[in-house]
């Protein structure tokens, strides 16, 4: 393939002014992918921005000083030449290092892909992170963010086609642009950043690119990761047939030591140590901020809570040495406002002579990668944390407590240097941390549900998804679930081949089920409402419950529910929020989340538009009730795989097919205990939890999911004879209404095919 | 004053009358006994809600979907996802991935694999040690799935129970399963069952103690210094110092001293004979809370909770449920067919050349 292929998807950028402008153009006469470092400082430091050709501020040659201490920039003749001597690359920086912003940059300069009409992408796992480096690096370069740096996440897209020539997206965006276009033909660099985070779309991406690699040569790849697994992903991208790595371009961080201190003994209680050990510190370390990581949400306040009490003890007892403590929690459900106070300054001393204030954070690991606070000194690790792990013998989604691994642990204590030499207490021994953690945490890959990984690698023309070059691979009960949800979805017909709805519910950036929902809806005539409720479960959780006011939240929270279901009540919430928009408290009023709501609304459009590409009508009925049996039918043709059946006792309900005893989540709005329950997830927390649940008949599921509900392939038990007894009442009634014509009040047959 | 006065057609009277009823009848306690039982029953089963959920989680946990698929396929339904990876190349007891030929070089690769990928797991205890992060890199991908490891309580590391024994929470769950049949088990059975099961009993009774010292001679050459499978109540030898104190419970020690003396139905008619001649069994009480007084020095046990717990369940099961237990323990853990006599270089040989895990399947 040639660099200047005519047919490519984005044309060159036809730059009148730069052909007027001649020989000024700071890249005249540079070769693509043969630029020497002297070229690119002479560029970056002269009076024209070489990709606008527009002078260049002053706030942009302010940066460009702070960037030049960067410890990257110094390496960048280094980076060059390998960059132009090879095609694959791995890159080791650690944090502060400056890779995020600056190695795209380089790249810029060198791979000139606005010249030959292509793109440069850099991953990233986190939205925020694309938006904000985003915006980092349009600064950098002085232009405008949309324009020729620009970004794209799920649901929104700050790029100008035509135009942008550097874009940071999250991997699963590029996983989603692979899907049609397997070449990735519009991008001549790929960068895949935070690759040791191991998120389970880098690692599919890097098993595509590996192959990819070999097709188009063209194409240059950096793969950019902390410190630790470098050595596996060199092996893994070793492109001679001798096995030798890929080649490391390594920069030192810019991070300072941190003494590590251990226990003596095992902790009994490692809540009640970390708050003895925060107190320890505050009484007796020298200023500096403290990072306490703990699991969740109530462990968090709870420790909030206790630490105060304690600090505002000591400091009463003897304020000539103890200063003041903020204690701030910090955990994915805040929010964002208060999440935002993590950033605000210590306390001041309360005496000006005194001794002064400290903050302390107790977050759960997202203080681990995802954020940084500046001014930490000081780490305490208990060494937990809550992990997300998919088991696909029972289905579930765990959500347990476990020790972390040796390397989060190096993470955790790397946040204490950022500023200055920093300590970290471990809350465990040295021999313990040596034997009883894991070297690295489980990649993703491993701990996920893959049936939407799986629909787009078949989309992507993957067929044989057994023998993948995967980094890490999958579990195959795993692949074998997927396999088999896309099957009874019909997305895949039974040799495991892409079928048309398939095709269809992959352009949706949404789990399977979910797209069937939303692809069947219109035959139920109701896709307006399915709609909304899709929008809805693909945004953060829109209920706000302050842990002071969760009887007034939980009364605000009855007033919208639908007794039908969870389902409806999303939809309840957010036809309320639509019709009280003039009203700016009112979501403030119905403790829900503006955020959530706003975000929803988003989603919402941005799925109308993939409906509208598809010509799935957007409809609705005026009778409620039966608006409501429609969404609740439609429900059915895309979760029919995730039901329970009320059972013996009291709340106890036991999923379809797998057995496994589960109760309503106290979340749940449901008046009753409806004897068949959908739900969207079932969740193994403190218990196994079934949330988000709506009433369905069972009825429905024998008529649009027979094949999961067949009765000679279904395991024997209650619920199987409650199922059987309803299939021979059904049959009854059949034969007593008109022989063996179908019901005719149905308003489609079935959503498969 | 009016609701004060008893009035004289109120059915509190006739309450009255009829409480104090004529002596019951031998039918009418053992009624009354059957439903006080089955109350308690119920009573049981609904505190265990917690139970219940463990139990179906360990149940379903514990099979693949690989062994599901087969069986399913032997009542005729086949499974259409498996189907679609078989035709992609998989065959169930491999990893998914790339495969390296080279690497083919240490036999212990595909042996210690298949071993991750048998059903009951007391080698899947190793869950980590198989995967990704060994030190080869490349190849060796998971079989199994990551297991699902509930922390317990606030316990700081190194106090957890995780990597302790994984083995042994399955096992606990199993036992229990097999006591709660057991139970029930007895109360439904006919005089002539009981008879059989005695008997079959006492045949398990004959085998186990030579399972349990093989299963003694091959821990013991492995350093294990004790193992609850080793326990036999028959056999007072078999118990370690203090650990039938560490029991503490009362009921399993009497049981224990019963089933000592003998607990055919002769055994139980002589102590039924005893116990009609008015003859206190108090010399016998007397004598164990002597010595557990005795003991009581030794308190200190190097018991764990754990280990204790899992030997009290291990007690109360049936011989015939023992012996199982330790055949189970002896082919996944040495790959010894107890029926066969042989220990077999590995699992892989053992599933080929062994008839299979029953006496039967060996005559």
């Amino acid at each position: 393939m040639s660099y200047d292929n005519p047919y490519t998807r984005a044309p060159p950028v036809k730059n009148a002014a730069s052909s007027s402008l001649g020989a000024s153009n700071p890249l005249h006469g540079w070769l693509p992918r043969k630029v020497y470092a002297k070229q690119v400082r002479e560029a970056m430091d002269g009076d024209v921005n070489p990709f606008t050709q527009q002078p260049l501020s002053e706030s942009y040659k302010k940066i460009l000083q702070a960037r030049k201490k960067l410890p990257v920039f110094a390496q960048m003749e280094e980076f060059l030449k390998m960059f132009s001597e090879n095609q694959i690359i791995v890159m080791v920086g650690e944090t502060g290092s400056g890779k995020t912003t600056q190695i795209p940059q380089f790249v810029c300069f060198s791979d000139l892909p606005h010249t030959k009409g292509k793109m440069i992408a850099c991953t990233q796992p986190r939205r925020v992170a694309a938006m904000s480096v985003a915006k980092r690096v349009a600064d950098e370069m002085d232009v405008q963010l949309g324009k020729q740096v620009g970004y794209s996440i799920r649901f929104e897209d700050m790029t100008e086609s035509g135009t942008t020539f550097m874009k940071y997206m999250t991997d699963g965006m590029l996983l989603r642009e692979a899907m049609n276009d397997p070449e990735l033909s519009r991008y001549s660099t790929i960068i895949l950043d935070e690759a040791h985070e191991r998120t389970l779309s880098t690692d599919i991406l890097m098993g595509l690119l590996k192959a990819l690699a070999k097709r188009r040569s063209d194409l240059k790849i950096i793969v950019m990761s902390a410190t630790l697994d470098a050595l596996k992903f060199q092996k893994y991208f070793s492109v001679s047939t001798d096995g030798t790595p890929a080649p490391l371009f390594k920069v030192p961080g810019r991070t300072h030591p941190v003494e590590v201190f251990y226990t003596q003994e095992p902790e009994p209680d490692y809540v009640e140590a970390a708050i003895r050990t925060v107190l320890m510190i505050h009484r007796a370390e020298d200023p500096g901020d403290i990072l306490l990581f703990l699991t969740g949400e109530e462990e968090i306040e709870d420790a909030c809570r206790k630490i105060k009490l304690e600090a505002d003890d000591l400091m009463n007892q003897d304020p000539d040495s103890v200063g003041p403590l903020v204690c701030i929690p910090l955990y994915s459900s805040l929010p964002p406002q208060q999440q935002q106070r993590i950033f605000d300054p210590a306390p001041p001393a309360r005496t000006p002579d005194g001794p002064r204030g400290r903050k302390v954070v107790v977050s759960t690991n997202i203080a681990e990668t995802s954020l940084t606070i500046d001014g930490i000194v000081y780490v305490v690790d208990p060494g937990f944390s809550k992990q997300k792990v998919y088991n696909p013998r029972i289905r579930v989604e765990s959500l347990l407590v476990s020790p972390i691994s040796k390397a989060s642990a190096q993470q955790r204590a790397g946040r204490a240097g950022r500023t200055r030499p920093g300590k970290c207490f471990r809350l465990y021994t040295e021999k313990d941390f040596m034997t009883e953690l894991e070297e690295q945490t489980h990649p993703e890959i491993l701990r996920s549900n893959l049936a939407n990984t799986v629909l787009e690698l078949v989309k992507l023309g993957i067929t044989d998804l057994v023998r993948f070059d995967y980094v890490d691979a999958p579990a195959p009960e795993t692949l074998m679930r997927a396999l088999e949800l896309l099957n009874f979805l019909a997305a895949l017909d039974d040799d495991g081949k892409l079928t048309h709805l398939g095709s269809i519910m992959a352009e949706f950036p949404l789990d399977p089920q979910m797209a069937k929902m939303l692809i069947v809806s219109p035959e139920f005539r109701c896709s307006n409402e399915v709609l909304t409720i899709v929008a809805m479960l693909s945004v953060p959780n829109v209920w706000i419950r302050p842990p002071n006011q969760r009887k007034e939240a939980d009364a605000a929270k009855a007033m919208l529910t639908v007794p039908e279901g969870d389902h409806l009540t999303l939809l309840n919430v957010f036809n309320n929020y639509m019709q009280n928009k003039h009203d700016k408290n009112w979501a403030w009023n119905n403790y829900l989340s503006v955020r959530a709501l706003v975000q929803a609304e988003n989603v919402r459009s941005q799925l109308l538009r993939i409906m509208e590409r598809f010509e799935l009508d957007l409809v609705s009925t005026d009778d409620q009730r039966k608006l409501y049996i429609g969404v609740r039918q439609a429900l059915c043709c895309g979760f029919f795989m995730q039901v329970a059946h009320k059972e013996g006792e009291k709340g106890a309900y036991l999923t379809v097919k797998d057995n496994q005893v589960v109760a309503l989540h106290p979340s749940c709005g449901l008046e009753t205990q409806p004897e068949w329950a959908i739900y969207h997830e079932f969740v193994l927390t403190t218990k196994p939890y079934i949330r988000t649940v709506t009433d369905v008949k069972p009825e429905w599921l024998l008529e649009f999911a027979p094949q999961y509900f067949d009765m000679s392939a279904f395991p024997d038990g209650e619920t199987k004879r409650a199922l059987v007894r309803v299939q021979s009442k059904r049959a009854r009634k059949f034969e007593v209404a008109n022989g063996n014509s179908k019901p005719s009040d149905r308003p489609v047959k079935k959503a498969r095919k | 004053m009016s609701d004060e006065e008893n009035d004289y057609l109120s059915d509190k009277f006739l309450q009255e009358l009829t409480a104090p009823a004529a002596p019951k009848t031998y039918a009418e306690r053992r009624k009354e006994a059957q439903r006080i039982a089955a109350l308690k029953n119920e009573q049981n089963r609904r505190k265990s809600r917690k139970q219940l959920e463990l139990e179906a989680r360990e149940e379903g946990l514990r099979k693949s979907l690989f062994e599901r698929a087969k069986e399913d396929e032997a009542s005729g339904q086949q499974n259409k996802a498996l189907a679609m990876m078989m035709k992609m190349g998989f065959k169930p007891g491999e990893s998914l991935g790339v495969k390296h030929d080279g690497d083919k070089m240490s036999p212990s690769v595909p042996a210690s694999a298949s071993a991750e990928a048998t059903p009951t797991g007391d080698r899947a205890s190793t869950p980590d040690a198989g995967p990704s992060t060994s030190a080869k890199h490349s190849v060796q991908h998971r079989v199994e799935p990551i297991p699902l490891n509930e922390w317990a309580g606030k316990k700081g590391i190194g106090l957890g129970k995780r990597a302790a024994s994984p083995g042994a929470p399955e096992r606990l769950a199993k036992m229990a399963r097999m006591a709660a049949d057991q139970q029930e088990q007895v109360s439904h059975s006919a005089f002539r069952d009981r008879a059989r099961q005695e008997y079959e009993e006492r045949r398990a009774q004959g085998r186990l103690a030579p399972a349990q010292r093989t299963c003694i001679t091959l821990d013991e050459k492995e350093g294990r210094e004790f193992n609850i499978l080793w326990l036999n109540p028959d056999n007072p030898a078999t118990f370690p110092d203090g650990l039938l104190d560490a029991l503490e419970d009362p009921d399993l020690v009497a049981i224990l001293q019963r089933r000592q003396a003998d607990d055919s139905i002769e055994g139980r008619m002589r102590a039924r004979m005893r116990a009609d001649a008015l003859q206190p069994l108090t010399s016998a009480l007397d004598d164990d809370s002597a010595s557990a007084a005795e003991k009581a020095g030794l308190r200190k046990t190097p018991y764990s909770e754990e280990d204790i717990q899992e030997a009290t369940q291990f007690l109360r099961l049936s011989a015939k449920d023992r012996l199982e237990l330790v055949l189970d323990y002896l082919r996944q853990k040495y790959a010894y067919c107890f029926w066969c006599g042989t220990q077999y270089d590995s699992q892989e040989d053992l599933d080929t050349n062994c008839p299979g895990p029953d006496e039967d399947a060996h005559d």
